[in-house]
């Protein structure tokens, strides 16, 4: 007896034609993505505010903010990205009162300023790896960008936003740099399991380059319905809202009653931070100085050597971000020598690494901060001001305000 | 499917063959479309931000 064939697929299923519609639909999908990831879908763009950021499940791609600052920067113009934590984010300032917005008023139309700074972000993150891919369009650039007291540069970011450096380092985005290619491997390469723990990040690089999912459904959850899930809408209908419906609403913190920006319940924890920006790194010198322990300043210069080439370091203005005063007030003598040790060294050490660097202007009050390190809105102004100056004299000595051929 | 079935046997034979492929051409895209959003979805962090940040 002949045993009848066993049928998988009903009887009006072609498998060649079913192969080709496959074919055919990522083609499709992965051209719509090409061709959005050129394509600026945040209109109203002044930061990335938490729906359209990691902190509400988005993750925008390297080509999407590309194209953030292709579609502001004009070829003539001084682009001006700047990078950082939630300082340099503008936490506390709303929109109409953020301070990039001052730093662009102030600088005038010969510069574009792009804000690309994310909460809880290092120097090192996002805008930085955007200014670099962007580098060779845009080679008058001057990178800003924030960093505390007794911090460096990580050359390949911080966890959660690393994502961004894969992607541009993957995809070959990156200008070719020996020293952060030898800390990607001694960092993340391990003889015992050798790729096994790159291969996602790397695998996802290749496809991406490949069928281009990401900037396709970033496309699609900002500019037609959210495709992923965010604490800040979970529920029904809000949650399939488009991201890009959402308005920045970052409330004013002057608006904020003092008790609540400075709470009494914190007071001890918030001192026991500022106390631990400094005190693992000092120890008293014979002559009772502060002195700066050199393990931390050898392993701070080869982090912030090896972060980024030559070329981008001296055009990259970091500045040191400091404590609120009403904190640095109720340090005790000696604590507070060691705090501005921390400033000083810290700025020495930027620039020792080839960056140029500066601290907060000196007459920030307390009414200037929303709480120990964000800025209010007065902050932000004086904050401005002093980056604008700087930005104004990097832009001359690095030679962009000599006319070029060919530009206006 | 077997209502499918019964209604493309209802077709004329040429028509019925274009049918067949004109739905696995639709199934194909339709795979194609929710391999590509399974490969964005899967590439996302699964550990929410603030325990990664924080």
């Amino acid at each position: 007896m002949t045993p009848l064939p066993v049928r998988f697929a009903p009887r009006w299923f072609r498998p060649r034609s079913f192969l080709c519609g496959l074919g055919a639909g990522l083609a499709a999908l992965s051209a719509l993505g090409w061709r959005v990831s050129h394509l600026d879908y945040h209109p109203h763009f002044l930061r990335f505010c938490p729906e359209i950021s990691p902190e509400g499940s988005y993750y925008p791609t390297v080509a999407e903010m590309g194209a953030i600052v292709r579609s502001k920067s004009r070829p003539d113009q001084v682009l001006v990205v700047v990078g950082g934590n939630s300082i340099f984010q503008g936490v506390g300032q709303p929109v109409a009162e953020l301070w990039t917005r001052r730093l662009q008023e102030l600088l005038g139309a010969r510069y574009c300023v792009v804000n690309l700074a994310f909460r809880g972000a290092y120097a090192s993150d996002g805008g930085a790896v955007v200014a670099e891919v962007l580098h060779r369009g845009f080679p008058r650039q001057i990178y800003v960008a924030n960093a505390g007291s007794m911090t460096c540069m990580d050359p390949t970011g911080s966890d959660p936003y690393r994502f961004i450096f894969w992607e541009a380092y993957f995809k070959g985005l990156l200008l070719p740099f020996a020293p952060r290619t030898d800390y990607v491997h001694r960092r993340f390469y391990r003889p015992w399991t050798g790729l096994a723990p790159m291969v996602d990040v790397a695998g996802k690089a290749w496809l991406d380059r490949l069928l281009h999912f990401d900037d396709f459904w970033n496309y699609v959850t900002v500019d037609w319905f959210n495709t992923v899930p965010s604490i800040f809408h979970p529920d029904l209908p809000a949650v399939f809202a488009p991201r890009g419906r959402y308005a920045d609403d970052e409330p004013d913190a002057r608006g904020i009653p003092f008790e609540k920006r400075y709470q009494p319940a914190e007071f001890a924890l918030e001192m026991q931070i500022v106390r631990g920006g400094t005190e693992p790194y000092y120890q008293r010198g014979p002559d009772g100085q502060w002195v700066l322990d050199t393990r931390t300043q050898d392993y701070f210069d080869y982090m912030d050597r090896a972060a980024m080439p030559e070329q981008l370091r001296e055009r990259t203005l970091i500045v040191v971000s400091q404590n609120s005063p009403y904190y640095l007030d109720r340090l005790d003598a000696a604590e507070r020598t060691r705090e501005q040790a921390g400033y000083r060294d810290s700025v020495t050490s930027w620039r020792d690494a080839g960056y140029q660097a500066i601290t907060y202007p000196a007459d920030l009050s307390v009414d200037d901060y929303a709480d120990r390190t964000h800025l209010t809105a007065t902050g932000g102004r004086k904050l401005a001001a002093s980056v604008a100056a700087e930005v104004r004299q990097m832009a001359g000595q690095l030679g962009y305000l000599e006319s070029v051929p060919g530009r206006p | 499917m077997n209502t499918l079935q019964t209604l493309l046997a209802r077709l004329p034979p040429r028509a019925n063959m274009w049918m067949h492929r004109l739905i696995s051409v639709g199934l194909g895209v339709l795979t194609a479309t929710i391999l590509h959003y399974v490969l964005f979805r899967i590439a996302l962090p699964s550990k929410p931000f603030i325990y990664v940040a924080f």
